[in-house]
């Protein structure tokens, strides 16, 4: 007999007693810690590094956008002829334009802009692509045959067709850019939820829900689209940077917001006739498109990492 | 000498929430021509045992201890390349879910011409077809030389089991693990491959580890059998003995745990309390002293010491005070 | 007779069609649940056995209505539920209910057990205050052994058959009269599977409840079950009192069934004969014109696979065979 353990230990006549039941652990005791499902995702999300570098670039351009205009001493179209095309400074960081406005100022209006794109595109994805998609997955048949047809139409129309058609119709502005983007943006959306909604409705805990007599509208609610969000914030988050590339490449080519009025993409625009003598008039916007992709991309990965149930342990 | 020897196996898992330590210094050894069954609940670390014996154990699970002696070599000390020189034709290993160690995009036929290309005996591939149509034919696959030229898919969870075994005794190794091989199939299914192993094993006196949660089916093939829980060895026997009397209170819990065939409803069945330990934080002293109806003060502070008697080992302090030894000391 | 009929399965048959080509069209059924008829006897467990494949999940789908049969009646009592609509349904479902195969995925993950259990009540709006709901919801985790502590965790932090027991609370809140129990112990430990049984068996008694088990698990059937239903390849072979049914089977089938158990005693386990069948069930795709299981049959003769032999009374019994076991 191995005896790794030392005889005069055990000679100790109490430890031979039986433990008492009132000292027992309940049989019931949880042992796993209490974690709500968000509580875990973002304990695994905080240890993402570039997530959460993402996170905090996001809060800084969302404060740079919306609060950054109402303390900036310049409005966005006053001209200053006496500061035409002067490189970045102390009174202005990005420096002016050809007008002599300030082009720190404009670069936050044109992140507001963007980032109204980008909000516009998700409001547009959740509300429609996600009801959408959850009916014609959660109906099926014919009814789920002909929604999916019809998405499979829109996908084949060009945005830019949709754009110059409306600029014929309603005139320039960033209006069009609005309805084109709210035409598109909910495709994608439905078809993932509708693929989602059709697995989740197999799953036992939704027959269950079935057998006790559950509703439509309560199966959809609260039981079906819940377990679906996780894929949907993912798609919202790594769709917002291509709307916001959409808008800029279409202020670009001046199919978007008209003079005085700023986006990111018409800077840029703007910046390019003068990129050997300010070339700040380009870097800057052009940088701040950038910075607000990279932050909503780094921030969807680590969404899409730390809500995979298959990493969940 | 033992064909195989494992002693004091660790297998840790280091995972977000913290060390699991799947395999915590468990010891046991296989004879040639041995049937040793393992058995043990979901988190006891039966497979992960096996998975340590193959070194196939992925992220983030690492062998970190012990000793896995294979006809004198230490399977833990070799390179990855000498390694995969024992795998499959001195050990080989088949698996719960066949349909994960085949590729879905390759014949069978292509499995087996692979395998057994690494039989230097097998010279021309006339040969080798030759010998993949008679191992087809020996776990009872009718048409084999039609059955090389299809796909996985194309197979039941029955044959695609058979190709399995097939694989596995294709380079005649002396151990052979079975991990959980029959849990996916049907109870006559699991009759007919349960039948296909036996005559295999008998034939070419084979070594076998037989892992299954499942108390009849290794009752009626095993001469060994070691039961596992949370991690470690706690009672291994011959196993006419052990299911005649059990020694300890875990097995003698799972046995009592599924109906008698004279049982009915007015007799209940032994529930076992509680549920299997979180192996993050599992209880100290004796892992199942929480959930034993006999737990002293002595099993919550200190591990049980192994009670060997002929034919049996045993992780337990009831036993151990059973055995007189305290009064003695 | 003093039994009486709570439900009655009359020639059921659950289609499912296969689609293809395009346009869409059907081009062949897979006949999971196949004619099949029976009743059930208020308090009783009848035992519904098979093999994968062999229909009795959807069987036990289709009598609580998540599919609409293809043909046949199934009625409560004295109300038939084939065709009603779900709204019509609705009372009904609170007299039948069920509790599902797998621990891990029959409960919403983004629900406490309190909302889970609740949501029963809500639907059928079987209370009239919230202290009478919560309350309610502590009387149900207690009666299936948990702890009113637990109401607000949600089901990832239980461990498989304390899930069990939940979805069975969830399943009592209604008070139902049958529940259709789908494996419900097949996933789980063995440790853990006595843990459920002894509830469902201490419910049983406690609450009159008749039970509809479904399981593959013979020797767990025969214990809890008063009659047993063997299916095969969506049809009734064999039906019998548990007790007979395993001390003298009839049907071919139910005997190689029988002697493919394992029995966890290596004595009888290694002397007794076992009957290994050859080959596997067909495809519901693509059955067999004759008898469903004369492909395998080893006492298969001409007539076994010209003609399906009809579920006949032998001796209080039914087998569903031409040549049925002596």
């Amino acid at each position: 007999m191995s005896m790794d353990i030392r005889v005069e230990e055990l000679k100790d006549k109490s430890l031979w007693e039986p433990i008492p039941e009132s000292e027992k652990m309940g049989a019931e005791a949880l042992t796993a810690p209490q974690v709500t499902f968000w509580g875990d995702v973002w304990r695994r999300f905080r240890k993402n590094r570039l997530a959460v570098i993402g996170l905090v670039l996001l809060v800084i351009i969302l404060l740079f956008a919306l609060v950054g205009p109402l303390v900036s001493p310049y409005p966005y179209d006053k001209q200053d002829y006496n500061a035409i095309l002067e490189p970045p400074n102390f009174a202005h960081p990005f420096g002016t334009d050809y007008v002599g406005r300030d082009l720190f100022t404009r670069v936050m209006y044109g992140a507001r802009i963007s980032l109204a794109v980008g909000f516009l595109a998700a409001m547009v994805q959740l509300v429609i692509g996600v009801l959408y998609g959850g009916i014609s997955g959660f109906m099926g048949g014919k009814v789920d045959e002909i929604m999916m047809r019809i998405v499979d139409i829109m996908y084949a129309i060009p945005i830019l067709l949709i754009v110059i058609l409306l600029m014929v119709v309603l005139g320039p502005g960033l209006v069009n850019i609005f309805l084109a983007l709210g035409f598109f943006y909910w495709l994608g959306m439905a078809r993932i939820v509708r693929s989602q909604i059709l697995t989740l409705k197999e799953e036992e805990f939704v027959l269950a829900a079935r057998v006790l007599g559950a509703s439509t509208k309560r199966l959809l609610l609260r039981h079906l689209i819940p377990n679906a969000m996780g894929p949907v914030i993912v798609t919202v988050t790594l769709n917002i940077p291509n709307a916001i590339f959409t808008e800029a490449f279409l202020s670009y080519i001046g199919l978007g917001v008209s003079a005085p009025m700023a986006s990111l993409g018409s800077l840029a625009s703007d910046g390019v006739e003068y990129i050997r003598t300010a070339p700040w008039l380009m870097l800057f916007p052009a940088l701040t498109i950038a910075l607000i992709a990279l932050a909503f991309n780094f921030v969807g990965d680590g969404l899409r990492d730390s809500l995979d149930p298959r990493l969940r342990r | 000498m033992a064909l195989l020897e494992v002693r004091n196996l660790q297998t840790y898992f280091y995972t977000y929430a913290g060390v699991v330590k799947a395999v915590d210094g468990v010891s046991f050894s296989v004879d040639r021509g041995e049937v040793l069954g393992i058995v043990g609940e979901s988190g006891s670390g039966k497979s992960v045992t096996a998975m340590s014996i193959m070194r196939l154990v992925q992220q983030p699970g690492k062998t970190v201890g012990g000793e896995i002696i294979f006809d004198g070599i230490d399977l833990l000390k070799l390179s990855d390349r000498e390694m995969n020189s024992y795998r499959g034709k001195r050990i080989a290993m088949v698996f719960q879910d066949p349909m994960t160690s085949l590729n879905p995009t390759l014949t069978v036929g292509y499995h087996m011409m692979e395998l057994l290309s690494r039989d230097p005996n097998l010279k021309t591939k006339k040969q080798k077809i030759d010998r993949a149509i008679e191992l087809l034919r020996a776990v009872g696959i009718s048409e084999p030389e039609k059955r090389l030229s299809q796909y996985p898919y194309q197979f039941s969870g029955g044959m695609r089991q058979r190709v399995m075994i097939a694989l596995a005794i294709a380079l005649n190794p002396d151990l052979l693990i079975m991990d959980e091989p029959t849990t996916a199939l049907d109870v006559t299914v699991q009759a007919q491959i349960m039948e296909l192993v036996k005559e295999i094993q008998e034939r070419y006196h084979m070594a076998v580890i037989f892992i299954t949660h499942d108390l009849g089916v290794i009752a009626g093939f095993a001469d060994r059998v070691m039961v596992m829980y949370a991690g470690k060895k706690v009672e291994e026997g011959d196993v006419y003995s052990m299911f005649e009397k059990p020694l300890h209170p875990y097995t003698e819990a799972l046995l009592s745990a599924v109906p008698k065939l004279d049982m009915d409803r007015s007799q209940r069945l032994y529930a076992i309390p509680g549920s299997p330990p979180n192996m993050i934080a599992p209880p100290p002293g004796c892992r199942f002293h929480p959930r034993c109806p006999y737990a002293m003060r002595i099993c919550a502070k200190k591990m049980p010491v192994a009670v060997s008697t002929d034919d049996r080992e045993v992780y337990c302090w009831k036993v151990f005070k059973e055995m007189g030894v305290v009064e003695s000391v | 007779m003093s039994k009486n009929v709570i439900l009655k399965i009359e020639n059921l048959k659950t289609w499912f069609p296969v689609t293809g080509g395009f346009p869409k069209k059907v081009v062949g059924y897979v006949k999971a649940v196949d004619g099949v008829s029976f009743e059930v006897y208020e308090g009783e467990t009848l035992g519904i056995v098979g093999e994968s494949g062999c229909g009795k999940t959807t069987l036990g789908r289709t009598i609580v209505r998540l599919y609409k049969p293809t043909d046949g009646k199934i009625w409560f009592k004295n109300e038939e539920l084939t065709h009603l609509s779900d709204k019509e349904l609705l009372p009904y479902r609170r007299k039948i209910q069920m509790v599902f195969q797998d621990p891990y995925a029959s409960l919403n993950p983004r629900m406490t057990v309190a909302e889970i259990i609740g949501e029963a009540l809500d639907i059928h709006k079987l209370y009239k205050t919230k202290e009478e709901r919560q309350e309610r919801i502590y009387q149900l985790l207690e009666t299936v052994g948990l702890v009113r502590e637990h109401a607000n965790r949600f089901p990832h932090e239980f461990s498989g058959g304390q899930r069990q027991r939940i979805g069975i609370a969830r399943a009592l809140a209604v008070q139902p009269e049958l529940i259709v129990l789908d494996e419900p112990i097949s996933a789980l430990d063995v440790s853990i599977q006595a843990q459920v049984v002894n509830v469902l068996i201490d419910l049983q008694e406690k609450y009159g409840l008749t039970y509809l088990f479904i399981a593959h698990d013979l020797s767990m059937v025969r214990y809890i079950s008063d009659r047993v239903i063997v299916m095969y390849l969506g049809n009734v072979v064999e039906e019998a009192p548990s007790r007979e049914l395993f001390r003298k089977p009839l049907h071919p089938y139910t005997e190689a069934l029988l002697s493919a158990v394992p029995i966890p005693d290596p004595k009888i386990a290694r002397q007794r004969k076992r009957i290994i069948l050859q080959g596997e069930v067909p495809s519901p795709l693509n059955p067999p014109p004759g008898c469903p299981f004369s492909t395998r049959c080893p006492y298969a003769k001409d007539i076994c696979f010209k003609e399906k032999p009809q579920l006949k009374e032998v001796g209080g019994r039914k087998v569903a065979c031409h040549f049925p076991l002596e």
